[in-house]
């Protein structure tokens, strides 16, 4: 595994997840890289998509894609919240109920898991396909203390990547970082290399949300800035559906370095369509 | 608020811990400049006013207070001096000086006037309470240096105890916590009488030193509580008095470091402050912190300070050196905690990974519960393609007890943390006072 470029996955990791549950064993000279990919036309994602409808450029060499997977590789969620002392109230009332819709709209083969932070960066629950757990475990939050949003991020992707499943990120969190141990410089660099997708949700605007809005463009997911927590089933739920209705996109990279920053390029080849997709990975040393 | 009123308050304000509300929210006080669009409410000063408005009235009161206070506590003199009006403090420092001044200067059977009236040496005697008692300081200095006692304790003990507006003067400050923006608070006068009436003090060798204590006790005080706008004052002052002193120096780098912080950076944003950036905070701090080296080569918590700026301004090489003298020197366990771990973090900026993983398992295990080694490591693994090894050590974080106070990674209160802490400080600046014999 440790040869591997990070980021990456296998070729027909799919299938040997989904049919022995257990991590795959790769080979030393193939590597293959996963990449997420949303489609969408008018604002909807696009389905139906094969191997060849997908162009995917690395470093400027196209590469053949092996394989398309849509809506079918159980998801690996680790929700990440902020339990600062500025989340109280209503704030935290919101928080358990969109992360609650969250839960609801999970597959009976999904996992999640909840880990929380202030300063400290805590696993809650979970990895776990029982819900319940993660509920309840929700319902013992406390919010008090500072932000360490980029040490929590840090150990979510790591968490998430641990795993069989998609890992996908979440990150709730309504402030800047004010003590966290890693930069956040380092915790980019781990998201150029992890195939964790990370999403965020951030309340309020301005250059504190600057690591997360880079984090989630590196990953691949997303920053949704929030005015208010009211809505925030919807926000959640809103990420869990766009991540269903993503692509994961397999390929063996040929005519490229093994080390290094990879700038990905990937393109569908038919109809008026837009692609969002993490514009590279870091492999190697 | 009559003496009798105070004795009462301060009696039931003395069971209140100084310290309880400061896991739950981290107020850092950081000075801004008010824009003209948008007029921010300074609070109101408290509406009785005590004092005598005769002049000879209001200092005598103030004598008997700085006389009847027990360093140290929230006395009934402290909570009578609290209620004072800044207008008339002012007035009363006016007349307490000249006072000191005139005391200071005649001799024999000289006669000078005051507000109209003439004093002799004996009528200056008797209403400064110079005789008897016995003391390390010579009499004016005991005086001035016992009345800035009592206005540190108003302000250190009383003034949060008096409700909004005691204390404060017309300069406004903020109050974050997390790095959101959460109040006004103010300079308060208090400090800066106390520290008008230490420039009165003599330079004599003791003098010097009490109130060189008193500075670097009272500043540690304030950067223990987050208190960043009153010390930038203050700092300021102390320096200005003590340029080449070490502890001072060191404090003065501490805030600078401190206003540095994301904490304090982040709250100020969208405020026009008197405040600079954190890039100009880390050089002054990187300067006064060489400062203090230079003073002082053993000063090892100085050391590891200055390695830590060094680093965060990109001069690793230079940081790595620092630390690496620093751990040859005796450190307690906390200074070897961070020592470690920001020579992990400058090792690994330079290349030397493995070393770098060393010296973050040393920081894991001088304090084993802290989280910040832990992610290092994890990080480190992580980078170098070692999944396994990341998860292993990120297991460990989320295994650690979930109360960010039991805890309690060091990492977490940098910034409000000396060796030698304002309690011991302020003990020991205040012995001397309990000791001697009471002034009549």
């Amino acid at each position: 595994m440790t040869r591997l470029a990070p980021m990456v996955a296998v070729a027909l990791v799919a299938a040997s997840l989904t049919a022995n549950g257990q991590a795959p064993v790769f080979s030393s000279k193939v590597e293959a890289v996963r990449v997420d990919v949303l489609v969408t036309k008018g604002g909807k994602p696009v389905g139906g998509l094969t191997p060849k409808d997908f162009e995917i450029i690395d470093n400027g060499v196209r590469q053949q894609v092996d394989l398309v997977s849509f809506e079918r590789l159980p998801l690996n969620v680790i929700l990440a919240l902020d339990m600062s002392y500025s989340v109280i109230g209503e704030r935290l009332t919101n928080l358990r109920r969109g992360a609650d819709a969250l839960l609801k709209g999970l597959n009976a083969d999904d996992k999640s898991a909840l880990v929380t932070f202030n300063d400290a960066v805590t696993l809650r629950a979970g990895p776990t396909a029982d819900a319940a757990r993660i509920r309840a475990a929700l319902d013992r939050m406390t919010p008090a203390g500072n932000t360490s949003v980029v040490d929590a991020s840090f150990a979510s992707i790591v968490l998430g990547e641990s795993d069989v499943g998609r890992p996908l990120v979440i990150v709730f969190s309504d402030g800047g970082d004010t003590s966290s141990w890693l930069k956040p410089a380092d915790v980019l660099e781990i998201g150029k290399r992890t195939d964790a997708v990370v999403y965020a949700i951030a309340t309020g605007r301005g250059p504190q949300l600057d690591f997360l809005n880079d984090l989630t463009d590196t990953t691949g997911g997303r920053l949704f800035e929030i005015e208010s927590t009211k809505n925030l089933e919807a926000t959640f739920l809103g990420v869990l559906e766009e991540f269903r209705q993503r692509y994961v996109v397999s390929y063996s990279p040929e005519g490229v370095s093994r080390d290094g920053w990879h700038r990905l390029a990937v393109r569908v080849t038919t109809g008026d369509v837009k692609v969002k997709a993490r514009p590279g990975y870091l492999a190697g040393r | 608020m009559n003496v009798e009123q105070a004795r009462a308050e301060s009696d039931i304000s003395r069971h209140r811990p100084r310290h309880g509300w400061r896991r739950c929210a981290l107020w850092v006080a950081v000075v801004f400049l008010v824009l003209p669009a948008r007029p921010v409410t300074v609070p109101a000063a408290p509406q009785k006013n005590p004092v005598p408005l005769e002049w000879r009235q209001r200092l005598q009161s103030w004598l008997d207070a700085i006389a009847d206070h027990r360093p140290g506590e929230a006395d009934a003199p402290a909570y009578f001096m609290g209620a004072w009006s800044e207008g008339d403090l002012d007035a009363g420092t006016t007349d307490l000086l000249t006072m000191v001044t005139l005391y200071s200067r005649m001799f024999g059977r000289q006669v000078s006037t005051y507000h109209g009236e003439p004093f002799g040496v004996m009528d200056l005697t008797q209403l400064l309470k110079m005789t008897g008692g016995d003391s390390h300081l010579a009499g004016a200095d005991r005086l001035l240096m016992r009345a800035a006692i009592l206005h540190a304790d108003v302000a250190m003990r009383v003034v949060s105890r008096l409700g909004s507006g005691a204390g404060c003067s017309a300069i406004s400050t903020v109050k974050s916590s997390d790095g959101t923006r959460v109040g006004a608070g103010c300079i308060g006068f208090h400090w800066r009488i106390a520290r008008t009436l230490l420039d009165a003090v003599s330079n004599s060798p003791d003098a010097r030193a009490a109130i060189r204590l008193w500075y670097h006790a009272t500043s540690a005080f304030l950067l223990e509580e987050l208190d960043y706008a009153n010390a930038s004052f203050h700092i300021d002052h102390g320096q200005a008095r003590f340029p080449e002193d070490p502890a001072i120096l060191f404090e003065h780098g501490l805030l600078h470091e401190a206003l540095a912080s994301a904490s304090v950076q982040i709250a100020l944003r969208g405020l026009k402050t008197s405040v600079p950036a954190a890039d100009v905070n880390l050089r002054d701090a990187r300067g006064l912190y060489e400062s203090a080296v230079r003073a002082d080569p053993d000063f090892v918590e100085a050391r590891v300070r200055l390695a830590r700026v060094l680093g965060v301004l990109g001069r690793h090489e230079e940081a790595e050196r620092e630390l690496s003298k620093a751990l040859l020197l005796p450190m307690n366990t906390r200074l070897t905690y961070y020592a470690e771990l920001f020579m992990g973090d400058e090792l690994r900026a330079l290349g030397r990974r493995d070393d770098a993983r060393s010296h973050y398992k040393l920081a894991s295990e001088t304090v084993p519960i802290a989280q910040s080694p832990k992610v290092a490591l994890g990080f480190l693994a992580r980078q170098a393609g070692d999944r396994a090894g990341a998860l292993q050590a990120v297991q460990q974080v989320l295994a650690l007890p979930a109360s960010d106070v039991v805890r309690a990674d060091p990492w977490w209160t940098y910034y409000n943390w000396q060796s030698k802490d304002s309690v011991a400080l302020l003990r020991e600046l205040y012995q001397p006072f309990l000791v001697e014999r009471r002034l009549p």
